[in-house]
């Protein structure tokens, strides 16, 4: 039996990695999140959740311990997504796990590559956006550490991972619904999608091969798709026509300045993060309570963001050939099926979902 | 009653007891309604924490609390030692404030009813939604046949549950913490305090094996369909919707002071702001903003202890029993809930 310890599992993705190795043969799960509260989706299947910051090293451990395999499916900022690396590592190794397995992202090429890219392309020397940023000096820390190391780790690339409980999807869905929903080009760009249990099929075959230990792996859905591909089903069933919605031109948006609120915005974001959890909360349930999500706020403007822009700028299907070589991929879902699956979730989830999709 | 005040006991210093009970008993102490004498929990931190710049006393143990010669306790423990600390109270001649919910089953809530009868002690049921304005308008606006006959009322509660739990073993199957026994229980009190015993109900969860995120609750009253959906897991917009054969009420349930309402041979409708009634001159006007949710908790403490001299209008254990019965129900007629994107996900 191998026991997989899941960090970050009150996310996205490690919540359905949750679910997935529930159900796999030959597994065993230890769900790891940051706070007790948190452990409410793990614990519909009785688990009892593990709790440890991912920057503190002593909970690590007593969360990694009697696990085989470490699932990093953390999020965070910047700062965060770079600092959690070593003392990630370093609990491993101390408790004698026997793979580490990294979540990082296509995004290290940034969000519209250029053409003929794959895991051996040099990655850009600047980054436009930090979390690029922070990924690329993730996995570089990870080799470092790698490299000084006895730890085996692997590293997953996905594109836009999507599924049920995505922010690509219900975050969508609540944008369609607030009315601050958009497709830049009309959502002409390549979008690297990879349906949830893809990836987790990515992360099983990382967890049964060596052999793509140490090199990072591109990996995605076997369709190549557009944005409007990918959201457009969701306006669909949520009763919007994707063509009615706004279709700002990429250029445009990449060409405009920061506006001042924008940019504080954005610096008010950062400090948040340096706040007590509870008091991150109480302002959350204020703006919640003032801006109830799904109520279109008077007189708002769109926002149009230019991380969007340039990942629906996108002009390339980044390749999974690699790791279809090197661990056997295989992507059992088809694009058509995750987004059936995805849709099914947003009804469950309680949205309006009013006709085919 | 030392010089007429009211004192009143604690047990149970978890989150509730810290974040609603704690400014309620120093609200009515600063009032001069109470006087707030010992506290109980097994963790001792906790319970030292909770008396800290009070004058009440930390007891280490449940029993203890009688040394301090309470006329009330509120019982904000762990659902599962309710009926032990309401039996012991009552057996004791005190009288009871219970936290909801009030009991695990049935069994247990008449077993505390028949002793609150048999020693002649009130039980209080802490209710607050019953306390909040908001519930109170919908109540009557349904009681005087506002919208008409009712047709349908549909229900959206929670979001990413971020209660400030303290133990891991919250969520372990059996462990009567899930959405159904915590909002659940308001929603049920609510619809049966607003339009008395559903004929029909259904009941599905997403558990597997553990404690569920996510439930919907069916109900029939009469032509009226009703349809709760809990999570804890997503958020979508917490709205109560009512719809009659003339209008419809709309209420986002934690907004204790407004409420929407509209009919439908009408273009326009109206935001309701609740405030207190008052009079001037003989002629009835508005005053101040009703009560916000703390107000109202404040107010249902207090009328817990009006109760003691037969006053007020708190909520008596026997009037709160109908939503312990019909979560008792959906556990019987429980079915799972359809995952689709776990059905026929490849091995």
């Amino acid at each position: 039996m191998t026991r997989i310890a899941i960090l970050g599992a009150a996310g996205f993705i490690g919540n359905r990695a949750v679910e997935y190795f529930h159900d796999r043969p030959g597994y065993s799960v230890q769900p790891i999140v940051r706070r007790l509260s948190s452990a409410a989706l793990a614990g519909r299947l009785g688990y009892e959740c593990r709790i440890a910051d991912a920057a503190d090293g002593r909970s690590l451990q007593g969360a990694f311990e009697g696990c085989d395999i470490v699932l990093c499916a953390t999020a965070g900022s910047p700062d965060e997504i770079v600092g959690a690396i070593p003392p990630i590592f370093q609990a491993a190794s101390d408790v004698g796990v026997k793979k580490l397995i990294y979540l990082s992202s296509a995004s290290v090429h940034g969000q519209a590559p250029l053409p003929g890219t794959t895991e051996d392309s040099p990655l850009p020397r600047r980054h436009q956006l930090p979390y690029n940023a922070a990924k690329a000096r993730a996995e570089q820390r990870l080799h470092e550490l790698g490299r000084r190391g006895s730890l085996p780790y692997a590293i997953l690339r996905p594109g836009i991972v999507y599924g049920p409980r995505s922010q690509w999807i219900g975050g969508f869905a609540d944008a369609l619904l607030d009315g601050s929903a958009y497709l830049v080009d009309g959502g002409q760009g390549i979008c690297n999608a990879i349906y949830v249990d893809n990836l987790l099929h990515a992360v099983e075959r990382s967890i049964e091969s060596d052999a793509g230990d140490g090199i990072p792996l591109l990996v995605g859905d076997r369709e190549t798709v557009t944005w409007a591909d990918l959201l457009g089903p969701v306006a669909r069933a949520l009763g919007f026509s994707p063509e009615s919605l706004p279709r700002p031109a990429a250029q445009d948006i990449l060409e405009a300045k920061t506006p001042v609120r924008a940019r504080l915005r954005s610096a008010a974001a950062g400090a948040m993060q340096h706040l007590p959890p509870r008091i991150v909360q109480t302002i959350r349930a204020a703006k919640r309570a003032a801006f109830p999500r799904g109520s279109a706020r008077p007189g708002r403007k769109i926002a149009f963001s230019r991380e969007t822009a340039l990942l629906h700028s996108c002009a390339v299907k980044l390749p999974s050939d690699k790791a279809a070589r090197l661990i056997g991929y295989e992507p059992g879902y088809g694009f058509a099926d995750g987004i059936a699956r995805s849709l099914a979730w947003l009804d469950f989830a309680g949205y309006p979902v009013e006709c085919e999709r | 009653m030392s010089g007429g005040i009211p004192r009143v006991a604690l047990s149970g210093c978890g989150a509730v007891a810290r974040l609603y009970y704690a400014p309620a008993l120093r609200v009515l102490e600063e009032r001069g309604v109470i006087a707030f004498v010992a506290a109980f929990d097994p963790n001792e931190a906790a319970v030292r924490a909770f008396v800290s710049g009070r004058t009440a006393v930390a007891c280490s143990s449940f029993a203890a609390i009688f040394d301090h010669a309470p006329d009330l306790v509120i019982v904000a423990s762990p659902p599962a030692f309710h009926r032990e600390q309401v039996m012991e109270a009552l057996g004791r001649k005190v009288a009871v404030h219970c936290e909801k919910p009030l009991a695990p089953d049935m069994d247990s809530a008449r077993a505390m009813t028949s002793a609150a009868e048999a020693h002649d002690r009130p039980v209080f049921a802490g209710m607050i939604r019953r306390h909040l304005p908001a519930a109170r308008m919908i109540r009557d606006l349904l009681g005087a046949g506002a919208l008409g006959p009712l047709t349908s009322i549909d229900i959206f509660e929670g979001g990413p549950f971020d209660w400030p739990i303290e133990s891991p073993r919250y969520f372990t199957a059996g462990s009567g913490n899930g959405p159904l026994e915590d909002i659940g229980t308001h929603c049920l009190d609510l619809l049966c305090w607003w339009m008395g015993t559903p004929d029909e109900i259904a009941y599905e969860d997403d558990a597997m094996g553990g404690t569920p995120a996510n439930c919907a609750i069916a109900l029939r009253f009469g032509d009226c369909a009703v349809r709760v959906r809990i999570s804890r897991d997503w958020y979508r917009p917490n709205r109560y919707a009512l719809r009659g054969a003339k209008g419809w009420i709309s209420w986002e349930p934690n907004d204790g002071l407004g409420l929407q309402l509209g009919y439908f041979h009408e273009d326009t409708g109206a935001r309701i702001a609740l405030r207190q009634c008052t009079e001037q001159a003989g002629v009835p006007r508005l005053g101040r903003p009703a009560d916000d949710f703390m107000e109202a908790f404040v107010t249902q403490l207090h009328q817990s202890v009006l109760g003691l001299s037969g006053a007020g209008n708190a909520v008596a254990l026997s009037e709160a029993l109908e939503p312990i019965g019909l979560i008792e129900e959906c556990r019987r007629v429980r079915r799972a809930m359809v995952q689709p994107w776990l059905e026929g996900a490849r091995p």
